[in-house]
């Protein structure tokens, strides 16, 4: 079997991979390689044709392949290998790790490189998950698979649909069935409030007429064979049923949209730790999990509501990359050792560490804790003394998540240093929904004196911000 | 048929039955009525419930001397069963259709599979015919793939006899046709005192039904060997020799050996009817033509009374019992390693309880529970099976991470009133042997239970002359899962498909998928290419691969995606393409 | 039959309607010309416009000729009166497009008159020999 020696690896060739990618090629590193399993890049957006992609990076609304292609297309001009329709099967960390990879054209074959970016993206939670009774007839999908079939295959899954769940593809899927003369009889929302951004359920609901059904389930699915309808029932605060408001609906598809799980097999199997809250691994300012040498990006890491941050994230990864082969090839050069041909080699501190385990352990972490109203924030922890020595246009990028909607909230992100607490960022939201990822950034210079610990919080004025 | 003194027998059995139901305290009201003929009790009347129905089906089949019920009571608040009406449309004779057979067997589960299997050595027309689309649809793809080691059933029973027998077979059939088998055995944990006394009686009862290597545990052996069992614990059995095998597999193995030894399996194929004169079966009509045969098996599952009806002489009555089973991810699993259940007095009376196993995948496995049903085709899986199932299991293994639940699913139990297999030649109708009442453990006594049709038939004088170049072994298709690294670059370098990785969750390739369609028991469903190769059945459950299986099944089998069902007929996945008008 | 259990028209009565332009998702309460209940002044130009000439950007496939799979995402380069969508989705039934196409490239002149071009938003490439399974599709370059 064949062994390639690469200085990248990045396992997948949707938004998040391609502009690591990219972002690694800019910074420097010569031997970029992207796995990717389907028989193009983009990943997902390649079946997400609706528009309303890239409005922060390009001030457009562009459709998901249009968004693709503006990566896709820079690939080969910037010398990035790309191997397609191959999966990886297995990450193994070491000091130069190796991705085993599966594919069609290229056989098995393992890639060798001392750092591999993982951009695996997100998977549907499933009606198993949720463990939906009743029996298990054909009909039932979840959203990004009904996507696929009905706009990349153009196969149209059923006559009349019900959609559970009002996470934004299934909000998209409703307007795209009911496009192409599939009846969507209803969305059904366990939760009180809305899964998915507002613009979609008023362009994708509202727009035509279908009822979203908050504090409401499918507590059974008819079967067997092919769907035959649901009961649908209210529920109560803990999300139980109500007896006595069950309503039978009749339909034939039933189309899950319940939430998307970060896949991290490849990163649980390569020994990294994972966040219990975001499923992802625990990163750190250069999206560096807690496996030296291992960064993760994009979906994998939390899940994204805008593919424009999901963007951004890949960024900071492949630049992270970068950076970290650096280091490392500055350690290997004061150590005395011949960096491996093609490797980079740049100037560092004399002494630097040789190994990438040593290197983790030289670090002080600055743990980043969730505070006041949010659910996470990402990354976990940063390199402080890192982050701070940073040219100012390279910010660290913080992503957090609020527990409960609110308007008028003040977004901080407080530093304890050993002068006293500081305010690294703040920002004002005019509404702040849990569907809705807030973005805040903090200058380096601000971290300058020292900080030990950062705590996110969000404090809002009053009201919730749900508005419907 | 009956002589006279039989004749009197049976009506001192019928006021036997007739007694006990108007003395029941819950069903006298309802007056029912008993007959008896040649020892088979018939009950007829109209009680309330579908657990009433159950309960008087029971009470008819406790007196000594009653060999089997015919449960024809009405439950007024249950509707008709709705379900039931699935059966595959009158259709043309497939390729390869004989007029005429030595031997019909009708039921392509475990049981009528592994009997196939065991009349292929022989030179003679053998033909099974099965209503579904692929083998093992019914309970023998929804079991939980238990081994059982033979010290549940009563000693003497069929049950017991045929459970030690089929479980020391299980070892060379598995070897034969390359079906996956642990013997890790299995922990039955008692959770008071009380129980745990009574622990050597259990032995006792291991050890005439010939089970060998019983142990009786005490709480710290138990926890020893068990770390994640609960403390709660006061003792446990252990049997070693418990495994597990994949049911459906096994199936298929058994069906595939049986076919490349000259079987004719005839799929989406329904008995409908059987032929009888004078008072011998002559053949059986499908809904594909008629069949012309010597002798007929019914290994019909949860129909194997209506087959029995079908010679106007119905000889006992099939009660489904339903059970639940959940699904844990792989990552959650840890080692694979023995089974562990519940032992104690409060035990339901009619099932063993189900377990918390290993499968031979490696996902952990909990259930099944027991529910009675009236419906034939009611797999549903409850909100209270499922809760039932994770808290029992939760209680014997309160580490596991009960939420890591990636799957839920139903099977029927045939269950006859006895609770005994009903393993016998027809007494209405020559020729004809029922292989009925086939529930836990009857996976594990498959290979004893094909066995024992073979004497059957030879004791009804059946001429077995065995074929020259019988072929006992068969060969599972490669699969990229688990495979060392080195013959998987050697598989992929012979055949680039087994490079193309379809299902990500559980690595199954192109190549995998496509030997399922063109094998000898072909797949031509999603759910078949499933059984086969793993494909949708980890985390996504097919979001993945899905479209992708779709596609390779319309390619390989020459038909328009949109004609590729889940199951089979009825088991539609699309309603045409996009794009090309037709709506209102 | 063309979406008319779509929300929207303005006849001087009050109508409510929510903002989209940020997470905040104000209740606005419109009687031309006035707009209340937003918590900025951006949703009135935004509301005004929905209430009397609402429009959307049309996003579906087309059929294809020889490329697999045989569907092609396309858009409207602008966007069409809302009422118009479902009419604009079904006129686009009738139309087949030759592989291989551009990113880009002008599918239908003017989609139903509006003036508004429909174009692809991929590449699609063609095929010569059609695999029937995904994954196999023919790459140029």
């Amino acid at each position: 079997m064949k062994t390639h020696e690469r200085d990248l690896i990045v396992i997948g060739g949707g938004p998040a991979g391609l502009a690591a990618a990219l972002a690694a090629r800019e910074a420097g590193v010569p031997r970029v390689t992207v796995v990717e399993r389907d028989h193009e890049l983009g990943g997902i957006l390649q079946q997400c044709i609706h528009d309303g992609f890239g409005n922060f990076l390009f001030r457009e609304r562009l459709t998901g392949p249009e968004y693709a292609a503006r990566f896709a297309g820079r690939i080969p001009e910037a010398g990035v290998e790309t191997v397609l329709d191959a999966m990886a099967l297995e990450v193994r960390p070491g000091p130069e790790h190796e991705v085993l990879v599966s594919g069609a054209e290229s056989g098995l074959v393992t890639f060798r490189a001392p750092a591999v970016i993982l951009a695996m993206g997100c998977r549907e939670r499933t009606r198993a998950q949720l463990l939906i009774p009743g029996h298990r007839p054909a009909g039932v999908f979840t959203a990004g698979t009904v996507q696929r079939y009905v706009n990349i295959e153009g196969l149209r899954p059923g006559r009349r649909a019900v959609i559970l769940g009002s996470g934004d593809i299934g909000l998209i899927m409703a307007r795209r069935l009911t496009l192409e003369g599939v009846e969507v009889e209803g969305v059904y929302e366990i939760m009180p409030h809305p899964g998915g951004l507002t613009r979609n359920i008023v362009q994708c609901l509202d727009d035509y007429g279908i009822p979203l059904h908050l504090s409401t389930t499918i507590t059974f699915i008819h079967g067997p064979k092919r769907v035959q309808g649901v009961t649908v029932a209210r529920v109560d605060a803990d999300r139980r049923p109500i007896p006595g408001t069950e309503r039978h609906v009749d339909c034939d598809t039933v189309v899950i949209s319940a939430g998307l799980i970060p896949e991290n097999e490849l990163s649980r199997g390569a020994g990294v730790a994972l966040d219990p809250v975001t499923r992802g691994p625990v990163v750190d300012d250069r999206l560096e999990t807690t496996v030296p040498g291992l960064f993760a990006c994009g979906n994998v890491v939390h899940v994204h509501d805008l593919v424009d941050y999901v963007s951004m994230g890949g960024t900071i990864a492949g630049r992270g990359a970068a950076e970290y082969l650096a280091e490392r090839a500055a350690g290997r050069t004061a150590a005395g050792g011949a960096g491996a041909a093609g490797e980079p080699v740049v100037a560092g501190e004399p002494g630097a560490v040789a190994e990438p385990g040593v290197v983790d352990a030289k670090r002080e972490w600055c743990p980043v804790e969730p505070g006041e109203n949010v659910a996470y924030v990402v990354p976990q922890r940063i390199d402080a003394r890192r982050a701070a020595g940073r040219p100012q246009d390279r910010p660290v990028q913080f992503f957090l998540r609020v527990r409960e909607p609110g308007r008028s909230a003040d977004v901080t992100m407080t530093g304890r240093s050993p002068g006293g607490d500081v305010v690294l960022a703040h920002r004002r939201e005019r509404a702040v929904r849990p569907p809705e990822m807030v973005a805040v950034k903090v200058r380096p210079d601000s971290l300058a004196p020292g900080v030990t610990a950062i705590r996110a919080d969000v404090r809002a004025k009053g009201g919730d911000g749900d508005g419907r | 048929m009956a002589t006279d003194p039989s004749r009197a027998a049976d009506e001192a059995l019928r006021l036997e039955v007739q007694a006990d139901l108007d003395a029941s305290p819950e069903l006298s009201r309802y007056r029912l009525r008993a007959a008896v003929d040649d020892g088979v009790v018939t009950v007829v009347g109209e009680v309330e419930t579908w657990d009433e129905v159950v309960a008087a089906g029971y009470l008819a089949a406790e007196r000594r001397g009653v060999r089997e019920v015919v449960n024809a009571i009405r439950a007024a608040r249950v509707p008709p069963p709705v379900l039931e009406a699935a059966w595959p449309a009158p259709g043309p004779p497939l390729p390869g259709w004989v007029a005429q057979a030595d031997v019909v067997v009708i039921g392509a589960g475990v049981i009528g599979a592994a009997i196939a299997r065991e009349l292929s050595r022989y030179r003679l027309t053998v033909v099974v015919l099965e209503r579904s689309s692929d083998v093992a649809c019914g309970a023998s793809k929804a079991n939980n793939g238990m081994v059982h080691p033979g010290i549940d059933p009563e000693p003497g029973s069929l049950k017991a006899i045929l459970n030690v027998r089929g479980n020391a077979l299980f070892e060379g059939v598995c070897r034969e046709l390359d079906v996956p088998f642990t013997r890790d055995g299995f922990y039955g944990l008692t959770l008071t005192p009380e129980d745990a006394a009574i622990l050597p009686l259990l032995k006792a009862r291991g050890d005439v039904n010939g089970v060998p290597g019983v142990e009786v545990l005490d709480r710290e052996e138990l926890l020893r060997r068990v770390p994640g069992a609960t403390p709660r614990a006061t003792g446990a059995f252990f049997c070693p020799t418990a495994g597990m095998t994949s049911p459906y597999k096994l199936t298929l193995a058994y069906a595939e050996n049986a076919v490349a030894n000259g079987v004719r399996l005839f799929l989406e194929t329904a008995v409908v009817g059987l032929d009888v004169e004078g008072g011998r079966v002559t053949g059986v009509r499908t809904n594909r033509g008629p069949i012309a045969a010597r002798w007929v098996i019914s290994a019909a599952g949860i129909y194997a009374d209506r087959v029995s009806a079908m010679t106007g002489h119905q000889e006992f009555t099939i009660h489904p019992r339903r059970g639940a089973l959940v699904i844990f991810d792989h990552q959650e699993s840890g080692p694979a390693g023995a089974s562990v259940g519940w032992f104690g007095l409060g035990m339901p009376k009619h099932s063993k309880g189900g377990g918390a196993m290993f499968t031979v995948d490696g996902n952990m496995e909990w259930g099944p529970d027991a529910e009675e049903v009236p419906d034939r085709e009611d797999t549903a899986v409850t909100t209270e099976a499922v809760g039932q199932v994770v808290d029992k299991f939760s209680g014997l293994l309160p580490e596991f991470p009960r939420n890591a639940v990636i799957a839920a699913f139903a099977g029927l139990r045939a269950a006859t009133y006895k609770e005994d297999f009903h393993i016998a030649p027809s007494r209405r109708a020559g020729g004809l042997i029922h292989v009925a009442g086939i529930q836990s453990p009857g996976l594990a006594s498959a290979p004893a239970v094909a066995e024992m049709v073979l004497d059957l038939l030879r004791a009804e004088g059946i001429l077995l002359i065995e074929r020259d170049g019988w072929q006992p072994r068969r060969t599972e298709p490669p699969h990229v899962a688990g495979l060392p690294q080195g013959a998987l670059a050697e598989l992929v370098e012979r055949d680039p498909a087994y490079g193309r990785i379809v299902c990500r969750c559980e690595t199954v390739s192109e190549a995998e998928v496509r030997a399922a369609i063109r094998g000898l028991v072909p797949a031509t469903t999603v759910d078949a290419v499933k059984r086969r190769t793993r494909a949708g059945m980890g985390r996504c459950q097919g979001g993945f691969c899905g479209p992708r299986v779709a596609a390779i099944l319309a390619e390989e089998l020459g038909r328009p995606t949109t004609a590729i069902t889940k199951e089979g007929p009825g088991s539609w996945l699309f309603a045409g393409r996009t794009r090309e008008g037709g709506l209102t | 039959m063309d979406g008319e259990r779509t929300m929207g028209g303005a006849r001087g009565e009050e109508r409510r309607l929510t903002c989209v332009l940020c997470p905040a998702g104000c209740d606005l309460m419109v009687t031309a010309p006035e707009v209340t209940g937003g918590r900025c002044p951006k949703g009135r130009d935004y509301a005004l416009k929905e209430l009397t000439a609402p429009t959307r950007t049309l996003t579906t496939t087309v059929r294809v000729e020889g490329a697999k799979p045989d569907r092609l995402p396309v858009r409207t380069l602008g966007e069409i009166p809302k009422e118009a969508v479902r009419r604009g989705v079904r006129a686009l039934d009738a139309v087949v497009v030759v592989a291989p196409v551009r990113l880009g490239q002008v599918i239908v002149d003017d989609l139903l008159g509006f003036g508004v071009p429909v174009v692809a938003t991929r590449d699609l490439p063609a095929t010569r020999d059609l695999p029937a399974t995904p994954g196999r599709i023919a790459r140029d370059g």
